[in-house]
């Protein structure tokens, strides 16, 4: 019995050893990579740059010509204008640009996403038709890296296909909204026109966007969709007018103080403090002396951000004596 | 480049925006120094008397607004062109950069040429 133990041992230990050297080697490993990967990428630095400023540069090895995308693919991220243009050229014609075309179909889900994230920061937008495809992929991490790349390329022609995904959670909503984000204002008129489609979640999301996105120019949409079947919407609605910060909005916002859904009238509250409609006071102060929790909240600190000088003064509720209390600190 | 060529400063925490600004000054024919953080680049500001600076604000450390303010506080440097580099483009944000002393200001991902000509157009100004 103890000779099966000393001979289990002897043989752990030697798998600890066997484990712990193969760790060292592939760590050493690693090491030597980066460095040469750092080699490389000195090598090919004036290229790079003379790429970015339009300049033709010599032939390059294949080591080189991926050291080279590396580099690019982060300038890429940092320039706009000729020299973007420069780079999308660039890869345009490159290996390494077909290759990830290729890839964005591949079997395995790891190596479509890596092409799809690739993509974003080559820059070339006749990648755009590709990334939309793949926004219908199976796999999660695909979909989110085609977002984030067409964000980065400004693919508007993409609007309507993102804006389904951050209605549906189909990809984390913070990487679309920034993708949607990225196209600024030039996603507007694609998103305005999604104020009216059949899918609530998705006119819930594009009147977000709009609030986000959008300027008092755009508060006539946002004004009518206020009367929208669907509370989230009326919610939304809310919150952007309060966001683009239109006055004339202030009587529908008003109104909306009386809606049946508890939490589009917190929106309507926080949106009146927003543009600081002093017409509002009043019915704020009996809003937040009345009405359920969350309402009743947003109602009272609408008041503060209105007239600092009423909210000091004012009381009934606890929502409305810590607003009081807060008013005189900030006095 | 010629010995008495215009020396600009730059200053940015990211190696890759130093590259990229010092090659089109460079190839433009102006003298780069550059630093990758705050302090280098006052220091930098002092010895070198560049005739303009661009500074990233958003760095660890003394940030380029913070850079701005040092460098108008002193006698050498409080006429230096400043151009600050930032990814923020909101009105309040590029307010405190006029507000710092800064002359002009790009939003990043910035046009390496169009700041050579913001660069250029301040500096016939002087």
């Amino acid at each position: 019995m103890l000779h099966v133990l000393a001979i289990t041992a002897v043989v752990l230990a030697a798998a600890n050893v066997v484990a712990l050297a193969s760790l060292i080697g592939m760590r050493v490993q690693l090491r030597v990579d980066e460095k040469r990967r750092a080699q490389l990428e000195a090598r090919v630095a004036d290229s790079a740059l003379a790429l970015v400023d339009g300049r033709s540069i010599e032939s390059l090895t294949r080591d080189e010509q991926r050291a080279l995308a590396a580099v690019l693919a982060r300038y890429a991220r940092l320039v706009r204008g000729d020299a973007r243009k420069n780079i999308a050229a660039y890869f345009e014609r490159s290996p390494a640009y077909a290759d990830a075309i290729r890839s964005v179909t591949a079997l395995y889900a790891w190596r479509r996403a890596s092409a799809a994230f690739a993509l974003g920061d080559m820059a070339v937008e006749a990648s755009i038709p590709a990334l939309i495809d793949a926004l219908d992929d199976k796999d999660r991490d695909v979909r989110a890296a085609a977002t984030r790349s067409l964000g980065r390329l400004g693919a508007v022609e993409a609007v309507e296909a993102l804006t389904q995904m951050l209605a549906t959670a189909a990809v984390p909503q913070q990487i679309v909204a920034t993708a949607l984000l990225q196209m600024g204002e030039r996603a507007l008129p694609r998103l305005t026109a999604l104020l009216a489609t059949d899918d609530l979640r998705v006119r819930a999301s594009a009147t977000q966007l709009v609030g986000l996105l959008g300027t008092a120019a755009d508060s006539h949409e946002l004004i009518e969709r206020l009367g929208d079947p669907a509370a989230e919407v009326r919610e939304q609605a809310a919150i952007a007018l309060g966001r683009v910060g239109v006055r004339s909005a202030g009587a529908e916002l008003l109104a909306m103080l009386d809606d049946r859904v508890g939490f589009v009238r917190a929106a309507a509250a926080t949106a009146l403090g927003a543009i600081g409609d002093r017409a509002a006071v009043p019915a704020l102060v009996a809003m937040a002396a009345s009405d359920l929790f969350e309402p009743a909240h947003a109602a009272a600190h609408a008041v503060l951000a209105i007239d600092p000088n009423e909210a000091a003064v004012v009381s009934g509720s606890p929502q409305l004596d810590e607003v009081a209390d807060l008013a005189a600190v900030l006095r | 480049m010629s010995d008495d060529a215009v020396t600009i400063l730059v200053c940015d925490d990211d190696p890759d925006i130093r590259a990229l600004v010092t090659y089109r000054f460079e190839t433009a024919g102006y003298r780069i120094v550059a630093a990758g953080d705050g302090p280098t680049a006052i220091e930098l500001a002092f010895s070198e008397s560049p005739a303009l600076a661009v500074l990233d604000v958003m760095m660890p450390g003394m940030s380029g607004m913070e850079v701005t303010r040092r460098l108008r506080e002193d006698p050498r440097t409080e006429r230096m062109p400043i151009i600050l580099l930032t990814s923020r483009s909101l009105d309040k944000d590029v307010t405190s950069g006029f507000d710092a002393g800064a002359d002009d200001y790009v939003t990043k991902p910035f046009s390496p040429q169009e700041l050579l000509h913001r660069a250029r157009a301040i500096l016939g100004r002087r």
